[in-house]
């Protein structure tokens, strides 16, 4: 699977410990973490949109940082291209940065207040020394603003961050993560800061960007409904764990993990004919500092069972491509198992759309 | 006759430089029993309305024209001593952002008690009674009203202000963006519980969301809002099957279902204008793709069109 995959990632973890007074630490002997992020694997296709859907606490934020080593993880391996790049410093990454940039969620806290449009888009090529004159520099500003619809871009490039709306700061941070043509992206929420009349534009400009240059495109979000219209594949994190992964439309008509059910009936239908049925599970999720025993969902599946309280479920790949982690799925698997080593006929265990 | 009516409802905030334009001619009608959905954009004067309606506006802002009739009643010219046996009893607010909405040193019940008893002469064991059946009617355990804010999650603040904001029984319940800063979820759980109450207690609801689908869910009418005036307005089913505004088409063009088939995302061109400011005749001109020079001079009025209970200020109809 790793041939085709520019960023591939195994056993990731990322425990964020408590400080906790001196005295506390020494007596009871152990440290109390936040386990953000809990043993994942999955792998980013070249060229490829992968969606990374959650709630907020699900650790969705934290993969994305730990992919482009913005945080360091406690445990696992990221390969970008093949090459292990858990263990790099930071002078080591430096050069990787040109390949991989991340769009953070907040436009107004992601550009510095006190520098110019210009700067804030040249700082990249700068601190790469990609340029070699500053006229050289001044050009490819120019371009990539253009390229983000910022036109004219010589009247933009001398205006100060507070001059701009969110849409069109939101496409400063843009222009300035693709300046240097990465190959590998990570949007983190690019969109939820903006008006509703304006997230399209901005999602479609990220994506056309992603395509003209080929990259790998990491989108992390809790807008399932938008992202069904933009990922080629999804995947669904809960308390740190990859619940669900597979083709966008496999995803969406047909979930088989009941939390990933349950996202996708708790999405408010824009149809006021399609009233919804209250099927809607309840509790909220609980605290990463203590997850549940086994299965991290079985405190709010409506369909869980002893196993679930005792096992941690794998994530297994239930049919080609569409990869679950749940004990329910791994019933019909075990009755196929069965019936095909009694020499049974198999009865098709699709699982119904 | 309607509970709450708006006729021509105009606020403005005054600023160094001007009047900043929020709210203009805003005509709405709330029925008993039913929910009213108010949708729009930052910025459009949804919750400049909101607020006119409990006359509770930060400094600088004003009721410059226009009336509110609660149960038939203006309440416009009314003093702040009037104004107070309306708020809680009369009209009661859910504020958005419940994260910060309660107050972080006080326990939840005695922020709830202290509500009922402004409004009400019990004694303090009745009104801790009362509160608890209220945390239980949103569906939060009656213990908890101990509790202090940090100690419930963000669905069980939420619960929490909607049992508050129903403390003194309150005929119409104004409710700005419920659920916006949750998960999706926890989301859904709270507009099953608005939904549930307005059955249960014939409430009025006043819905107040940048979210059209969350309108969709809970509303029978709905109101469109652009830059400080409403541009469509009418029976929900009326305007999702026949969005006749051009900005009502481009936010449901921005609002892809999650069932319906993948598409290419469309957007409206441009942004918002400068309320201070606002650009000559319709408002929307300079984003719309249909403007005519008429657009540019007159300014459209709101009026019957399409089939049924449907209004629309445009002048392509």
């Amino acid at each position: 699977m790793s041939e085709a995959a520019i960023v591939e990632v195994e056993g990731l973890k990322k425990y964020f410990p408590i400080k906790r007074g001196f005295f506390t630490t020494v007596v009871s002997g152990e440290t109390i973490s936040v386990k953000a992020v809990d043993d994942i694997s999955f792998f980013i296709k070249k060229g490829e949109v992968l969606g990374l859907v959650g709630e907020s606490g699900s650790g969705k934020t934290t993969t994305g940082r730990l992919i482009l080593r913005l945080a360091d993880p406690t445990a696992g391996k990221i390969s970008y291209k093949g090459k292990d790049i858990s263990k790099l410093t930071g002078r080591e990454m430096k050069p990787l940065r040109k390949e991989m940039q991340i769009v953070f969620q907040d436009p107004f806290e992601s550009l510095d207040p006190r520098m110019l449009i210009k700067d804030i888009v040249a700082e990249p090529v700068r601190i790469q020394k990609v340029a070699k004159t500053e006229e050289e520099v001044e050009e490819r500003v120019k371009q990539i603003l253009r390229e983000v619809e910022l036109v004219p871009p010589e009247e933009f490039m001398l205006r100060f961050p507070h001059e701009l709306s969110g849409g069109q700061r939101q496409r400063v941070a843009i222009a300035r993560a693709f300046i240097l043509d990465p190959q590998f992206i990570v949007a983190d929420e690019p969109v939820s800061m903006l008006d509703v009349s304006i997230r399209a534009e901005i999602l479609n400009l990220m994506l056309a960007l992603v395509q003209r240059r080929g990259s790998s495109f990491l989108y992390i979000t809790h807008d399932l409904a938008l992202s069904r219209h933009i990922c080629d594949r999804i995947a669904v994190m809960y308390l740190g764990k990859l619940v669900e992964l597979g083709d966008t439309d496999a995803i969406i008509m047909r979930p088989l993990h009941p939390y990933t059910q349950a996202l996708i009936a708790a999405v408010p239908v824009p149809d006021p004919s399609s009233k919804r049925i209250g099927q809607v599970i309840s509790g909220e999720i609980p605290s990463p500092i203590n997850p549940p025993e086994g299965c991290r969902f079985h405190t709010r599946c409506p369909y869980a069972h002893m196993r679930c309280i005792a096992e941690d479920p794998p994530l297994v790949e239930i049919e080609k491509n569409h990869w679950v982690a749940c004990h329910l799925v791994d019933i019909p698997r075990a009755i196929e198992a069965f019936n095909t080593a009694q020499g049974f006929p198999t009865i098709s265990v699709a699982p119904s759309s | 006759m309607p509970i709450l009516q708006l006729e021509d409802l105009t606020t403005n905030y005054r600023t160094v430089r001007g009047w900043v334009r929020a709210a203009e001619n805003v005509s709405l009608e709330l029925e008993k029993g039913k929910a009213l959905g108010l949708v729009g954009e930052s910025g459009s004067g949804k919750t400049t309305v909101a607020l006119s309606i409990l006359k509770i506006l930060p400094a600088g802002g004003r009721i410059r024209g226009g009336k509110i009739l609660f149960d038939g009643r203006d309440i416009v010219p009314l003093n702040d001593k009037q104004m107070r046996d309306i708020r809680w009893k009369g009209i009661s607010i859910v504020f958005q952002g419940s994260m910060n909405a309660l107050n972080p040193v006080f326990k939840v019940g005695s922020q709830i008690v202290e509500a009922i008893r402004l409004h009400e002469d019990i004694s303090k064991s009745d009104a801790y009674t009362r509160a608890e059946a209220l945390l239980e009617m949103v569906g939060v355990e009656p213990s908890r009203v101990n509790n202090y804010p940090h100690e419930f999650s963000g669905g069980m603040r939420q619960r929490a202000l909607i049992a508050m904001a129903l403390a003194a029984n309150p005929k119409v319940l104004v409710a700005d963006e419920p659920g916006t800063a949750l998960d999706v979820i926890v989301q859904a759980q709270v507009l099953q519980l608005m939904r549930s109450l307005k059955e249960k207690l014939g409430l009025s609801m006043l819905m107040i969301s940048h979210d059209l689908s969350i309108v969709a869910e809970v509303c029978e009418r709905i109101a469109i809002m652009y830059a400080g005036k409403v541009v469509e307005y009418g029976d929900i089913d009326a305007v999702f099957k026949e969005p006749l505004h051009p900005y009502t088409q481009g936010l449901l063009g921005a609002f892809p279902g999650i069932t319906e088939h993948r598409k290419k995302l469309t957007s409206i061109p441009g942004q918002p204008p400068d309320l201070l400011n606002p650009p000559k005749g319709c408002r929307f001109n300079p984003r719309c793709p249909y403007a005519m020079d008429v657009c540019r001079e007159k300014d459209p009025q709101l009026q019957r069109a399409g089939s049924g209970d449907h209004y629309v200020s445009c002048f392509l109809y």
